[in-house]
Order: C-alpha cells, then sequence, then structure tokens
C-alpha cells in the first residue's frame, strides 16, 4: 500500500490481523454506539488504502466527536502513515450505507514516523496480581512493571482473554469506570478478548511497587497464564508477557485459612464413549465460606 | 483519479506527436459551462494529471475528456491519472456534476493511444458515484473543520492506540470513511 506520495508504507496492509470486511475495533467511548469495518488496501504499488468504514454513532452537541482505535503500524520504516477522514450523508441505501452525499473531508498528513523496533521495542515478563480470590466479580488485577518510567498521556492496553478456543468462557470483565477505552475482538474462531486502555493522567514512575491496575476482570483458574500488557511510550513500545504468579496464589489461598470448609452437595456425572467420553463435577460448598459467585 | 498498469511502453515525444488517455462519462457527468471567464481569470477549467504533473494538453468534447501528453512511461509501469475542473474562485467548487443522484455506480471506459503503438480499450470496475452540493450560507463540503490525531507508538508493525478528535460543523452526517 502506497502513500500519497508514492512512498510503499504497508507491504501487508492487514490490520489488527483481521480479514477485510472484519468488524473493526473502534471506539467514541465506553459503550457509546459506533460501529466500524475495515478494507483491506492492496499490498501492490496501486496504492488502493485500506478504509475503515465508521457509522452508527452519534454526533455530540458541541459537534466535537471524539473516535479512537486500535492500530497496527506500517511494517515499513521511515515512512509515515497519513489519515483522511470522509463524511457522508444523505439518505442511504444499499451499496451507499452512509448516504452518498460528499460532507467534507480533512486530510491528516504524516502525522507520525515510523521506527526500527532496533531500540524502540522491547519485550519482558511481568506479574500480575489478583486482589480477590479467583472468578470474583470485583477482582482488581495489579500488574508491576519495574522497568521504564512512562509518561503523561500515554497508554497502557491489556489484551484480557475472554474465551478460549480448548476452555470456552475462561474470563470476565465488568466496566467500573477504571479504563479511558475498551475494545472486544475476536482474533480467530473462540478466541475473543477485552483490550483494557488505560490512559495515564500522572506519570508512571518504575520501581518494585508501582503497578498497572485493571479491574474488574476475573478469570477461571488461570487456564491461559500468559496474557499481553502492552505498553506505548510515544514513541518506544514494549509487550509484556503477563501471567499470576503461581506461588503467590497458592501461598495466598493455603496459609491464613482457618474453619472447616463445608459441602452442601456434590454432583458427578460421567459419560464413556471413548474419545468423546465427558467428566463433570459440580461442587456447592456451604454458605460460610463459599465465595460470592 | 485512478491508476493503470502501462499494457505497453510509451516513448517520448515531440512536436506534434501526442499520446492520448480519455475518460468518456457521457451522460452520468455533465459539465458546467466551461472555460468562463472574469476579466483575465479564467474558471470552470478542464484540469488532467499524470503523475501528479499537470498536463497542458486537456479538453472534453462530446461526453469525454481527453489529455495528451509527450512524456515516456515505461511498459508495466504504474502511473495515476486525474480528471476535473477546476474553479479557482471557489476551491470547493471542484469536479463534475452528477445530474442524476441515484446512480449509486457508474462504471466509465478508458481509452489509451499509444502514439506509434496500439490503441488500449479499458473497462475498470465500477465505482461509487459520490457528489456534493455548493452554496447556502455553508459549504457542505467543509463538514470537517479539523481532526486532531493523537498516538501511542511509532515501532514498526505494532500494537497502537489513536486518538482522533473530528471537530465537526454540521449535525447530518452519517458516517466516515478513513
Amino acid at each position: 500500500m502506497v502513500n500519497d506520495d508514492g512512498t510503499k508504507i504497508y507491504n501487508n496492509p492487514m490490520l489488527m490481523g483481521l480479514l477485510s470486511g472484519s468488524q473493526y475495533p473502534c471506539s467514541v467511548g465506553i459503550y457509546q454506539s459506533v460501529y466500524c469495518y475495515y478494507e483491506q488496501g492492496t499490498s501492490t504499488g496501486f496504492g488502493t488504502p485500506t478504509r475503515i468504514y465508521i457509522t452508527d454513532f452519534a454526533i455530540p452537541a458541541n459537534k466535537s466527536l471524539s473516535f479512537r482505535m486500535l492500530f497496527t503500524n506500517p511494517d515499513n520504516v521511515d515512512v509515515f502513515p497519513s489519515f483522511t477522514f470522509k463524511a457522508f450523508g444523505g439518505t442511504f441505501a444499499a451499496p451507499s450505507l452512509m448516504g452518498n452525499e460528499f460532507k467534507g473531508m480533512y486530510k491528516i498528513v504524516d502525522p507520525y514516523k515510523i521506527y526500527t523496533p532496533v531500540g524502540y521495542y522491547g519485550t519482558g515478563t511481568c506479574f500480575c496480581y489478583p486482589t480477590t480470590p479467583l472468578w470474583t466479580p470485583t477482582s482488581l488485577y495489579n500488574c508491576f512493571i519495574n522497568s521504564n518510567n512512562q509518561q503523561i498521556g500515554s497508554y497502557a492496553i491489556l489484551q484480557w482473554p475472554l474465551v478460549d478456543a480448548t476452555h470456552g468462557i475462561i474470563g470476565d470483565y465488568n466496566d467500573v469506570g477504571m479504563h479511558y477505552d475498551i475494545f472486544f475482538m475476536s482474533t480467530a474462531l473462540n478466541q475473543y478478548y477485552v483490550y483494557l486502555v488505560i490512559k495515564l493522567s500522572t506519570a508512571y514512575v518504575s520501581s518494585t511497587t508501582s503497578y498497572f491496575q485493571f479491574g474488574d476482570i476475573r478469570m477461571k483458574h488461570h487456564i491461559v497464564n500468559s496474557y499481553n500488557l502492552y505498553l506505548l511510550g510515544q514513541p518506544w513500545s514494549q509487550l509484556w508477557t503477563a501471567s499470576v504468579n503461581s506461588t503467590w496464589v497458592w501461598n495466598t489461598r493455603t496459609y491464613n485459612s482457618y474453619g472447616q470448609f463445608s459441602i452442601d452437595a456434590i454432583d458427578v456425572q460421567d459419560r464413556y464413549s471413548g474419545d468423546a467420553s465427558w467428566h463433570y463435577i459440580s461442587i456447592n460448598t456451604g454458605t460460610a465460606y463459599n465465595f460470592p459467585l | 483519479m485512478f491508476k493503470i498498469l502501462a499494457p505497453a511502453s510509451f516513448n517520448s515525444l515531440t512536436g506534434s506527436n501526442y499520446h492520448s488517455i480519455a475518460v468518456y462519462f457521457g451522460s452520468y457527468y455533465s459539465t458546467p459551462s466551461l472555460n468562463q471567464n472574469s476579466n483575465d481569470l479564467y474558471y470552470y477549467v478542464p484540469t488532467c494529471q499524470l503523475n501528479g504533473f499537470l498536463i497542458n494538453s486537456c479538453v472534453i468534447s462530446s461526453g469525454t475528456i481527453t489529455m495528451k501528453f509527450q512524456q515516456s512511461i515505461n511498459n508495466g509501469q504504474i502511473f495515476s491519472v486525474r480528471f476535473s475542473i477546476v474553479n479557482p474562485t471557489n476551491e470547493a467548487d471542484e469536479g463534475f456534476i452528477l445530474p442524476n443522484a441515484n446512480n449509486p455506480t457508474v462504471t466509465l471506459p478508458v481509452y489509451l493511444n499509444n502514439n506509434g503503438g496500439s490503441n488500449y480499450y479499458l473497462e475498470p470496475e465500477p465505482f461509487h458515484t459520490f457528489y456534493r452540493t455548493i452554496g447556502g450560507s455553508s459549504y457542505p463540503s467543509m463538514g470537517i473543520s479539523n481532526v486532531a490525531i493523537a498516538w501511542g507508538t511509532q515501532v514498526q508493525g505494532k500494537l497502537n492506540y489513536l486518538e482522533f478528535v473530528i471537530t465537526l460543523t454540521r449535525n447530518d452526517i452519517n458516517g466516515f470513511v478513513l
């Protein structure tokens, strides 16, 4: 895909790994109505751009619309992406789904330069600790990063797994106003994530006690124990593979516990049918030591 | 505006020899009264561009806009062509007139003449007919007055988060194409 000046900026213009025609992760505010889908541009010099169609939003009274989206940066270095907004209105009917009257255009030319990953990109591993027991609706996760400072206005994004191809529903998210933005995205069949965006209102100063906090999120049993935490540092970025410190979880849930754990009922069902067999166990605990579900 | 993969080598020409590219728009589009003038200022002038460069010979006649040029183009080279009608007194007043907005898509044939070579007839894929109106208290085509951008990272090929603040001048916008 080439820019207006003829510079090739994408060899593979597949944004967010999504197929052309997919719904695209965009937002005009948390849980505000908007719908986006995208059309993948060409990888040849014909320069057919990648187009993102934005519809089904309400224009605020002050006529200032805050539009956000996840994005995949160009895969060539030392190039500049450009963004052209075209506004359409009028009567809409297929194939002009937003009307075919041209209402305006604005072009942002070369807003930022693409840097090489060398010196500007890094990876690492970190621990995220839940503040309450697993699968508790009010769980917060504190992700400790003791590596680098981050400036005001930059972003931290946690990709939290909700559905896994092997286990079905494994994660959960409930908006309690902790995040600047959220996106739900399916990256493959039965792979469903929520992207939780934090915009730093104060600078992040790294230390052994400083952390990014996300919530409310919870996960059953930490089946997926290596999820992605992206730090976008303007201009650098880092990918942290986050997991729960299993030693910490084990110690926390075994120490300092006391009392008799009561069980009201146990249901066990089995089906024996070769490799299609399944086993089901349901434990209904007594009320005294039930965790809220 | 469109791009073409050159089907042959177009040689560099001089004198009265020209290659030509023409688009037949017939009745799908009409034009204002062309080449009007106010003293020494001409407006509603056909304009043709080849790879972004204005071409001197640019004429509209019988529902066809034709550009004649002498530049060389290599066989297999991708080159861009842009046809329009400009009004220097009002830059919002540019382009052809769409008489019937109920034609959502049209297909316009393209003719190439390679001087000393062959003629080529191309039929591109249909494209959407977008239109705009001018006049009144404010120009509808100026519906976006500003777009500010903030970004998260500048690293090659990595996940980014983009924030745009789109400032509008009107409420009757159904959607954007980015």
